[in-house]
């Protein structure tokens, strides 16, 4: 076994878009905004930059290393192209933090972008090209949406019970988001409005969707020990985990569908890399990967936030609001930040680097110490899940 | 055609043409099967069809026809159908009906050779079975390493075809493009072991539910770019 990436590499400087329907600006707009908020936040040069780990997931977003080597003009620098579908972004800071971790390098860059809005569909598209295409006509809300019915069955939830507790995972978020100047849906929603909404894929309505958007976002990583050379407040990496699938759940029928084995895989090793033992009590604060409220529900017992099967007990008391016991999605999440899939993991760490610095504005949560990032790629029977820990 | 034959109109079998319709090439070895389904030993056959060109066969009926068994054949299949609720739905089916089409990534290309080399379990439904531990497995490209004990290349051939199922989750799916919306996809669980994430037919979305009995049906997906996609869905028992 290798050693812990605990403390071994910091964040010093992280950028953002706007997330949304962006008409006016292509995929090189949305990255040289993300790369240069990151680079003037570590108060370094472009030129500073020795090598970068770029996430998309489509090609139309970019391909190969050029995908950010031509819009950021990083010139004559090596730079790695990551795709682990909406997991992307995640993978990206990963791959860049071993880097530095390795002494390979000294300044890097993780960046993640999308431009998705300009393909006109609704929703996300899948695999393309030239197979055997039996799969059922589903889009994705459809697959997760099959977590809901199995979770409403096994817990007793009648729908109305089921689609009150999705539907309040919803709220918290748009509440979260309306406060966030750079989310894509910034409208608060109740619970009436949510339940009552078009259904996309029974049991989830539109509300329980997240945002499809164009975005980027952007790190800049360091060695622990050189981050007070750029600013006094870096956001160091204390976990790195992620985990596969391997097709279980889609073809083993002792899996339950009311939980995610990859999550709790991944879970359990950050813990363990960030020397975390009771993570309901530990972990200030999370962004997970909300691509539909069911999701989150889950993740919260995969996670140990919740007792499994009791997270209906803990969404009912505002435990993950902004101002409850360990706040989730304070920026709105995917729900309502929008889900530029290559970019959606950089987003939600930037998120938990802005709270670190206590730079959140009006959703700064008091005082955290730890953020929890959890990011999901592809179907929930054979997912990829990274688990990143942050922290003062 | 008969009567010029010289045959009494009851010796003549059904042609189906009211309840099934004209089914081309596959017409006479159906009526063929409708006929046996009602023959007793010692009776005689005489198979004729033609097209272009003509042939003809004459069988005789043995005892074997009583060890036959439990057969769906073309009574049982007939007596199970189910009749599509409105004109509009068979137009739909038929895609006699032109509609918006829905803002969906439009349907890839079908790889001829893929569908070759995978026919065993596109056509014939069969999965594998891991000879190490037990486990069934269904996959359109099977595995070769077992997905439980990582046995590699331990498998033998395993029917999913004929397997009883039920529903473990589903999703009734208004966001795909659909003949027949909602779509309904259903995760079923075979009995003896495997799982597996098909398209529910010939049901009422109203009545799904999880735990519900469901059994295997060999269909027509659709026809794209002169490809006919030919697999199985699943469909409430009959």
């Amino acid at each position: 076994m290798g050693e812990s990436i605990k403390d071994k590499v910091a964040i010093i400087g992280m950028g953002c878009t706007q997330f949304g329907e962006l008409w006016e600006k292509n995929v090189t707009d949305l990255m040289v905004e993300a790369a240069y908020e990151a680079y003037d936040d570590a108060g370094v040069d472009p030129k500073d930059i020795e090598a970068a780990w770029v996430g998309t997931f489509y090609e139309y977003s970019g391909m190969a290393g050029m995908a950010a080597g031509v819009p950021l003009r990083l010139q004559y620098k090596p730079v790695t192209r990551v795709e682990n579908m909406c997991c992307t972004g995640s993978d990206a800071l990963r791959n860049a933090s071993y880097a530095v971790a390795a002494r390979v390098y000294d300044v890097v860059l993780a960046i993640g972008a999308e431009k998705i809005k300009d393909q006109g569909l609704s929703g996300l598209q899948g695999a393309s090209g030239a197979g055997v295409h039996v799969f059922p006509s589903v889009a994705p809300p459809g697959i997760f949406a099959m977590l809901a019915t199995r979770y409403f069955a096994r817990y007793g939830l009648s729908p109305e019970e089921g689609k009150t507790m999705m539907a309040k995972i919803s709220v918290k978020s748009h509440h979260n988001g309306s406060l966030n100047p750079k989310a894509h849906l910034r409208r608060r929603v109740t619970v009436e409005q949510v339940i009552n909404a078009p259904i996309v894929a029974w049991p989830l309505g539109v509300f329980d969707c997240c945002g499809v958007s164009d975005g980027s976002a952007a790190a800049v990583v360091v060695r622990a020990e050189d981050a007070h050379k750029y600013r006094k407040d870096p956001v160091y990496i204390k976990a790195l985990q992620i985990c596969i699938g391997h097709g279980q759940g889609w073809t083993r029928s002792d899996w339950d569908y009311t939980h995610i084995d990859e999550t709790v895989h991944a879970g359990e090793k950050a813990y363990a890399e960030a020397g975390i033992k009771n993570p309901r009590e530990e972990i200030s604060m999370a962004e997970v990967h909300d691509c539909f409220s069911i999701t989150e529900a889950l993740i919260m017992e995969d996670l140990q936030f919740s007792p499994r099967g009791k997270v209906k007990e803990d969404i009912d008391s505002g435990f993950f609001e902004l101002s409850g016991g360990l706040p989730v999605q304070p920026d709105g999440g995917l729900k309502s930040f929008g889900h530029p899939v290559g970019a959606s993991g950089l987003r939600m760490m930037y998120e938990m680097y802005k709270q670190l610095q206590g730079k959140a504005g009006e959703r700064q949560i008091k005082d955290p110490k730890l953020g929890l990032v959890h990011n999901l790629g592809g179907p929930p029977t054979s997912p990829a899940i990274s688990c990143l820990i942050a922290g003062l | 055609m008969a009567a010029g034959l010289g045959f009494d109109p009851s010796q003549v079998q059904d042609p189906m043409f009211m309840t099934v319709g004209n089914t081309g090439s596959a017409l006479a070895l159906m009526m063929l099967v409708a006929a046996l389904e009602e023959a007793n030993a010692g009776d005689r056959v005489l198979l004729a069809s033609y097209g272009n060109g003509a042939d003809a066969f004459e069988i005789e009926v043995t005892d074997g026809i009583g060890k036959l068994g439990e057969r769906r054949g073309i009574r049982k299949h007939l007596e199970s159908k189910r009749m599509v609720k409105n004109y509009e739905t068979y137009l739909r089916w038929r895609d006699l009906l032109t509609l918006e089409p829905a803002r969906r990534p439009e349907r890839p290309p079908m790889s001829i050779s893929e569908l070759w080399r995978e026919r065993r379990q596109l056509l014939a439904f069969y999965g594998q079975k891991c000879t190490n531990c037990g486990t069934p497995q269904y996959e359109v490209r099977p595995g070769r390493v077992c997905v439980v004990c990582q046995a590699k290349d331990q498998f033998e051939p395993y029917r999913f075809a004929d397997k009883k199922a039920k529903v473990f989750t589903f999703t009734q799916d208004m966001l795909q493009s659909s003949n027949d919306p909602p779509n309904t996809a259903v995760v079923v669980d075979f009995e003896g072991g495997g799982r597996g994430m098909f398209d529910l037919t010939d049901r009422d979305p109203e009545e799904v539910e999880v735990e519900m009995p469901v059994e295997m049906t060999f269909r027509k997906l659709y026809f794209n770019r002169g490809v006919h996609n030919y697999f199985w869905k699943a469909r409430p028992v009959r």
